[in-house]
């Protein structure tokens, strides 16, 4: 029933484009197809200034950006020559390398868990370089002279470090629009149905019979329109100017109902969704270098008006998930979230790095540390409250705790540093920001522009962007 | 390639197929088929003519109408690819290959008429 009034709607919407008397206006000269484009490019004329309406409009809206980090940052130029060339050959990857590191970074098909569980994996070889702890405890009368020597030592692959990131990319994880595909493919296939429905005159029809008409000439894009006879002419153009008068219309409703409908929010959606990480790293590296290293990070990032949301609304509402009807309430509902864009994040990581003994028996020199092992929880929810007559967003809350627990380093024991922030960007590209910071220890309060109490302070400052036009 | 396309005097026989590419590219595309004569409008959704090839059968003293619409949920290039093959299995005339670029935001349409001989 919905679905007819919609229809009715629109059809009587479309109606006085589409009832006009059809009108011949090819120009001299032109074949069919060039007549046709014209008069559509003319037809759509105001579509296509609403397009560029919409486009500006969508500039506007804040998307929060797809955060898939990358366990090892890129470098770049070339460090050691046969090893690039050796990886691809074998079709293990491509590498990329700088003057410290050379990153081997692995072909993903070599790890085939599925395209739900996409994971990478690289290695860094960095330039090795003396651990510099352990060259300041020399005496200083052999430093320089230990120096040269240990350095020497040194060869290619002392400091190697193997990173691999597992994320979830399914319908219910992760933010790639490809397990989304179907839903986009069926939601957009409705709403064309709607445009057809509304749209389709007889006019189609009309000229598809007379471009079968045995009448016509076999190839009417050979010559120009005018150089036919009458009687051709008197049969095509007008059916011509029908159909691109119904083809045109039924752009601007398809493009009218994206817009009410709001079909493109659900790229917004679809970047709400949940996103799970995991990573694990492993830094090996000689004596000379430093002591091994290893962590491990799991984190879990979440917006809250998301296409799982949705599935679940329709679902309350025996609605079919790509019933465009469905998503605009559920938008509707759910506008003011979707514009405050929340988010909530959640990570965990635990690193250690390895007990180290370093001995030079000849100097009677021995260096050595204790392991050391890192354990860091973070919890953030942050979103924007308000923004301006523009559309833009310009305040934002965000809270964030964090608690790391460091083994060996009293500063870093137990420590829980919870913070609040309120940031205001104004119109002159300042932004304004204002800080309450809570920690568990007075010493972990770091430093503050005020102090409420012994572990409650506040921060305050005024950011000029760089790009601002006063600097 | 301009919005609308035309095939003239295709072969009795013949077979239009149809691409749309790149498979997981972040957009959306389905096509509206009309056929001359007392013949029903088809729609040929997304998961017919991407990566395809959707073919349709051609027969003799027709014309067909073939609408792309196509939707872009964010910054991509679609490929759309036609072509006919005659009965033997060659190409006839040259393949029609829209790239068409777009943004969140953007529906876009393409059309492509063919005339078959009489």
């Amino acid at each position: 029933m919905k679905t007819h009034a919609w229809t009715l709607i629109l059809f009587l919407a479309a109606l006085p484009a589409a009832a006009q008397e059809p009108r011949a206006d090819c120009k001299s000269g032109e074949t069919f197809l060039d007549c046709a484009n014209r008069l559509l490019d003319a037809a759509m004329a105001t579509a296509t200034t609403q397009a560029v309406n919409q486009k500006a409009a969508n500039e506007k809206a804040e998307i929060a950006k797809k955060s898939v980090p990358e366990s090892v940052p890129d470098t770049a130029s070339s460090l050691r020559d046969f090893l690039p060339l050796f990886f691809s050959s074998l079709g293990l990857g491509n590498t990329t390398s700088d003057k410290d590191a050379l990153t081997l970074s692995f072909n993903p098909e070599l790890f085939d868990f599925g395209p739900a569980n996409p994971v990478s994996m690289k290695a860094v070889v960095r330039n090795p370089v003396l651990f510099e702890a352990l060259i300041n405890q020399l005496p200083e009368a052999i430093r320089a002279d230990r120096k040269s020597t240990l350095n020497d030592q040194l060869k290619d692959f002392d400091d190697v470090e193997y990173s691999f990131v597992w994320g979830r990319q399914s319908d219910r994880f992760g933010r790639a629009i490809q397990p989304h595909l179907a839903l986009i493919a069926d939601t957009f296939l409705a709403i064309n149905k709607r445009a057809i429905d509304a749209t389709t005159s007889d006019a189609r029809k009309r000229l598809l019979n007379i471009l079968a008409s045995p009448d016509l000439p076999p190839e009417i894009n050979n010559q120009p329109l005018d150089k036919m006879t009458p009687e051709v002419q008197a049969k095509v153009l007008p059916a011509l100017d029908g159909y691109v008068r119904e083809l045109a219309a039924r752009q601007k409703t398809i493009r009218d109902l994206t817009s009410s409908l709001r079909f493109f929010d659900l790229a917004d959606l679809v970047n709400n969704q949940p996103q799970v990480q995991a990573s694990v790293n492993y830094r090996r590296r000689n004596d000379l270098v430093g002591p091994d290293e290893q962590s491990a990070k799991f984190s879990y990032e979440m917006g809250f008006a998301n296409v799982n949301g949705l599935r679940r609304y329709c679902s309350n509402l025996k609605l079919a998930t790509s019933d465009p009807d469905c998503l605009s309430k559920y938008l509707a509902e759910n506008g003011t979230t979707l514009t405050g864009s929340p988010r909530l994040s959640v990570s965990a990581e635990y690193s250690k790095v390895d007990a180290y003994r370093f001995d030079l028996p000849a100097d009677h020199f021995t260096y050595s540390l204790d392991r050391v092992t890192k354990k860091v929880g973070s919890l953030s929810l942050g979103r924007y409250l308000r923004s301006d007559d523009n559309g833009t967003q310009t305040t934002r809350l965000d809270l964030q705790a964090d608690y790391e627990d460091v083994s060996g380093d009293p500063k870093r024991q137990s420590r829980l540093v919870a913070m609040a922030t309120f940031t205001h960007e104004m119109s002159d590209n300042t932004a304004t920001s204002f800080t309450v910071i809570y920690a568990s220890k007075p010493e972990y309060l770091g430093e503050v522009d005020k102090n409420l109490s012994a572990r409650v302070g506040l921060k305050y400052k005024i950011d000029k962007k760089k790009d601002s036009p006063a600097n | 390639m301009r919005t609308i396309e035309m095939y003239e005097n295709a072969p009795d026989g013949s077979t239009l197929e149809v691409r749309l590419t790149p498979e997981g590219g972040p957009f959306t595309g389905n096509v509206l088929f009309s056929t001359s004569g007392p013949v029903d409008d088809v729609t040929w959704p997304d998961a017919d003519i991407r990566p395809g090839p959707k073919k349709q059968p051609l027969s003799r003293g027709k014309a067909y109408m073939v609408e792309f619409h196509l939707a872009f949920m964010s910054e991509a290039t679609a490929t759309i690819a036609t072509q006919i093959r005659k009965p033997n299995g060659d190409l006839y005339s040259t393949p029609k290959v829209w790239e068409v670029d777009g943004q969140q935001g953007d529906p876009e349409l393409r059309v492509l008429i063919i005339r078959t001989e009489a």
